[in-house]
């Protein structure tokens, strides 16, 4: 070997120490090997649009990325909640890496070992990024399960034609003298965040049920709507209620439903006038209820084959230029705190009147399969036969 | 030398390695615009595809609509529409049930009632301004045929609307008209790897991005444009598909490799090959660049060997020419000397011609000995000094050097100071100084008793040391003006009876060995021991630069 090296340093020199390095180290780079590429799927039942603004996003995130790709797939809720709640590892069919879901779904995916646990440094960074409230909403038996992604919370549009004082129950509300053809009030009784709020604000005193109160407070909502009880029943139960009301609204055919961002956006757009209130409750008596907000997540499928690249995308989508480009996108709140949220509600002020309702909400951790929400539906299905049977209550009017 | 050498060397390397990285770059041209080629075939190929993908998806999304458009009017000929809260709660059922944006029903040319969902159903440039919008519309409606358009308000939304004529009811003319906006997601059956866009009229509507990983963009994209459909009202759709290069860096990423690879390999290759062939290119050049400072020195017998028959051959036969000529004339000097020696007395030319041959038979068995080593330059300088050790006596008057009597006094001195002066006009030759002390310390004793500065032992350069124990010998064995010739045996004891005194004793052995060999009849065959002063006009052969 030495006299390799000596013939070497003979011919070369000193300097040669330099070349031969300077060789190796391109070689090396040369023959390194093609980094592999991941492909994730996040699956979620947002609108098309809605589809698009995020895939968009990912691509944003991704492109940075060079070896990730990511497909946002879009399915019905109830596809979504099978395949999210499967016990068994993901087929090609239903595969998933991520998901957008209900913050109410953690505790039950979490039994489930459907997903992972949020990594402890991403819990801090989400700590600094996210507002307080969408941090306890991913956070189910102390652990935090998702990545907070938007917020919505419902509250009552009122259009200020028709109420020159904000009325203080809901009571009061329908029972505001209006124009020929206007309707009152606008519900979504399928839904559970407007739903839930109502349950509580109909409640007279500690000891009344949920729903037997709620029941009962629109019995004698619609007693008070007489003859445009059947049509009005007929508008809270339309399936995507919030999307008829918010255009009858909008022509000026309802005075006041209850709606979230995405028909604020609606209004600023036509140039419709509204305000933004709190849910007031049933009756003057009745207890005032709080908003509830309902906080949609990002979950990492626990089968997921590149976890870290999951979790790491997931994470990207709080940061706070990110979040608040999508979701002002896709017309719901931000979860994002601090200044940038302040920002953001300075820029778009019909946001800032969500902002008080969410300074008041508390997070909607029931679901669809608890137990208060079989009730209600059950009863409404039963109210609805009563209607049908022409058992409605006869109003004053 | 050396800087002049190396500069050269790293020249001619660097040459090689420009000329191998000529080549491998020519080369590596050729295999990526191969590569290139395949690689751009592929995406060609790959937008061909897509774009008939696309198509069919595009195609797929208007055949979906038009079939919600006559579903619905076959469900509105049996219900009567005016408009009222329940039309527009159904008809938000229809919507809910259906992917399109906006549904409307017109009677005539009013509108009677509309449903449109959330944004962006809800953006006012999705609404129906205007219908029929165009007269081709109009006459087609009017003839009962279904028509499907574009509205494309400026700083609106596109989308796509589709109308028919609903079965009479009443006496009035009724319409519905569903709309959908045109979304990127109908380009979201391109693969990965490509990215387009949906062109109205030649423009822009809706953007699908590549959305692949791995494509760095630094490549230029490949492109193709394809009409899909032209709807009623003359409108044509069709697609601009980008192929984002990714498939092409990644065809072009392992040849790079593999060519970055084999361009290094050869420039090593090159730098070791090139660096060895221009060390022996420049062989002679560097014989040429030691032979001529050795001349320069005064080592007049350089002689390079020849060892290539191109003109770097040539160039080295021309110097060794150039150096016999050098050479002979210099000694045709010093042998123009020695004649004038000669000339003033008769016996000295035999006299010189033995010296000159018994100090180099005593020089090559002091060499055989060990004692001593020479190189051809030092025996040239012997052979010189040996021939013209007598120069000095060219100052001497005839009359003293040719005196048969004793000499006086004063002609004693002047016989003395012959080796300053021979040495002087050696001297005065030029880069024979080597010479010139020789001849200045050929009469020093070996115990310190000769002239003309009184050197001993060491001080006395060994070549004058040789010169003077031969010409003693020659002195005692040879007749003189003033004196007979002695025995051999006779002048041997006298050399040994001398060892130590007048002459160095290893020298006198030297030297009583090369008589007694060629009394023996075996003389020493050395040509430079044979006489380098009769050899003056013959060529000298070649000598080695080595050992200068």
């Amino acid at each position: 070997m030495r006299r390799p090296l000596e013939l070497w340093g003979r011919w070369f020199g000193n300097g040669s120490t330099s070349l031969v390095a300077a060789l190796f180290l391109a070689s090396t780079l040369a023959c390194r090997s093609p980094e592999s590429s991941a492909s994730l799927s996040l699956l979620t039942s947002l609108p098309p649009s809605d589809v698009e603004v995020l895939q968009k996003e990912l691509h944003s995130v991704t492109a940075s990325w060079r070896t990730v790709s990511v497909k946002v797939r879009s399915v019905p809720a109830r596809v979504l909640e099978e395949a999210t709640g499967a016990f068994t590892p993901p087929t090609e069919s239903n595969s998933w890496d991520l998901a957008l879901v209900p913050s109410s779904w953690l505790l039950r995916l979490e039994k489930r070992q459907a997903i992972l646990e949020v990594p402890i440094h991403h819990v801090q960074r989400l700590s600094q990024a996210v507002s307080p409230l969408a941090l306890l909403a991913a956070n189910a038996q102390g652990k935090i399960l998702g990545y907070p992604l938007s917020i919505n919370v419902p509250v009552l549009f009122l259009n200020p034609q028709f109420f020159p004082e904000v009325p203080t129950s809901l009571a009061a509300l329908v029972a505001t003298p209006l124009p020929p053809g206007v309707f009152p009030l606008g519900l979504d009784l399928r839904t559970p965040s407007t739903v839930f709020p109502l349950l509580e604000g109909g409640k007279t005193t500690q000891g009344d049920q949920n729903v037997a109160a709620g029941t009962n407070a629109l019995k004698e909502l619609l007693a008070k709507l007489g003859p445009k009880a059947r049509l009005t029943l007929q508008l809270w139960t339309v399936p995507y209620a919030e999307s008829a009301q918010a255009q009858l609204f909008v022509e000026g055919k309802l005075a006041a439903f209850v709606g979230g961002p995405r028909a604020a956006a609606l209004m600023e757009t036509v140039k419709a006038p509204y305000l933004v209130v709190s849910i007031p409750p049933w009756c003057e008596s009745c207890q005032a209820p709080k908003p509830w907000a309902q906080v949609t997540v990002v979950v990492v499928n626990s089968f997921c084959p590149f976890p870290d690249l999951a979790e790491k995308l997931a994470l990207e989508l709080t940061s706070p230029d990110r979040n608040v480009r999508l979701n002002l996108a896709m017309n719901t709140l931000p979860v994002v705190g601090g200044a940038e949220e302040s920002e953001i509600l300075a820029q778009n002020p019909f946001l800032f009147r969500f902002r008080r309702a969410l300074d008041m909400a508390t997070v909607m951790t029931l679901d669809e399969t608890s137990e208060t929400w079989q009730q209600w539906e059950l009863a409404l299905e039963r109210f609805l036969a009563d209607q049908t049977n022409g058992n409605v209550p006869k109003g004053d009017g | 030398m050396r800087r002049l050498g190396s500069s050269l060397l790293h020249q001619l390397t660097f040459s090689h390695l420009l000329v191998a990285l000529l080549l491998s770059l020519g080369l590596g041209g050729v295999v990526l615009a191969s590569v290139w080629s395949q690689a751009r075939a592929s995406e060609r190929r790959l937008l061909e595809s897509s774009a008939a993908l696309a198509g069919e998806r595009v195609a797929s999304e208007l055949r979906r609509l038009e079939e919600t458009r006559n579903g619905l009017a076959r469900a509105m000929a049996q219900r009567r529409v005016v408009g009222s809260l329940e039309d527009i709660l159904w008809l938000q059922q229809v919507l809910s049930y259906t992917d399109v944006d906006r549904i409307e029903v017109f009677s005539d040319l009013s509108r009677v009632v509309e449903a449109y969902a959330f944004l962006p159903g809800g953006s006012p440039s999705l609404q129906t301004p205007w219908f029929p919008p165009h007269p081709q519309v109009a006459a087609l409606l009017q003839d009962g045929k279904p028509v499907t358009w574009v509205q494309w308000p400026e700083g609106g939304d596109p989308s796509v609307k589709a109308a028919r004529r609903i079965a009479a009811t009443t006496g009035s003319a009724t319409y519905v008209v569903v709309t959908v906006a045109l979304r990127p997601s109908w380009l979201a059956a391109l693969p990965p790897g490509v990215g387009g866009s949906l062109l109205v009229r030649g423009q822009r509507a809706l953007s699908w991005p590549a959305g692949n990983p791995g494509s760095s963009g630094l490549l230029p994209r490949l492109r193709m444009q394809q009409s899909i459909v032209r709807l009623d009202d003359d409108t044509p759709l069709g697609l601009e598909l980008e192929a984002s290069g990714v498939f092409l860096e990644q065809a072009l990423g392992p040849a790079l490799r593999g060519g970055a690879l084999l361009a290094l390999a050869s420039l090593v290759l090159a730098l070791l090959l090139g660096h060895s062939f221009a060390r022996r290119l420049l062989a002679p050049l560097e014989d040429l660049l030691e032979g001529t400072a050795a001349m320069a020195r005064g080592h007049l017998t350089v002689r390079l060997p020849v060892r290539r028959q191109d003109e770097l051959g040539a160039l080295t036969r021309e110097f060794n020419r150039m150096a016999d000529e050098i050479r002979t004339t210099y000694l045709g000097v010093i042998s123009t000397l020695a004649e004038v020696v000669e000339a003033k007395s008769h016996y000295t030319r035999e006299h010189i011609e033995r010296v000159e041959r018994l100090a180099m038979a005593t020089a090559k068995v002091l060499e055989e000995r060990g004692w001593a080593r020479w190189s051809s330059h030092q025996k040239f300088i012997l052979s010189v000094a040996s021939i013209l050790h007598d120069v000095g006596k060219i100052a001497i008057g005839n009359d003293i050097l040719n005196k048969p009597g004793p000499l006086s006094s004063s002609e004693r001195q002047e016989i003395l100071s012959h080796p300053e002066v021979g040495g002087n006009i050696v001297e005065r030759m030029g880069k024979l100084e080597r010479a010139a002390e020789i001849i200045r310390a050929c009469h020093e004793h070996f115990d310190g008793s000769g002239y003309p500065r009184g050197l001993k032992g060491d001080q006395i350069p060994l070549e004058a040391r040789i010169i003077l124990a031969v010409d003693a010998f020659d002195a005692m064995t040879q007749v003189r003006p003033y004196s007979q010739a002695r025995p051999l045996q006779e002048a041997i004891a006298e050399l040994r009876a001398e060892a130590g005194k007048q002459f160095d004793p290893v020298v006198v052995e030297a030297l009583i060995e090369v008589v007694q060999r060629e009394a023996q009849g075996q003389p020493l065959s050395s040509h430079n021991s044979s006489g380098f002063y009769r050899s003056l006009s013959e060529d000298s052969g070649e000598t080695q630069i080595t050992g200068l």
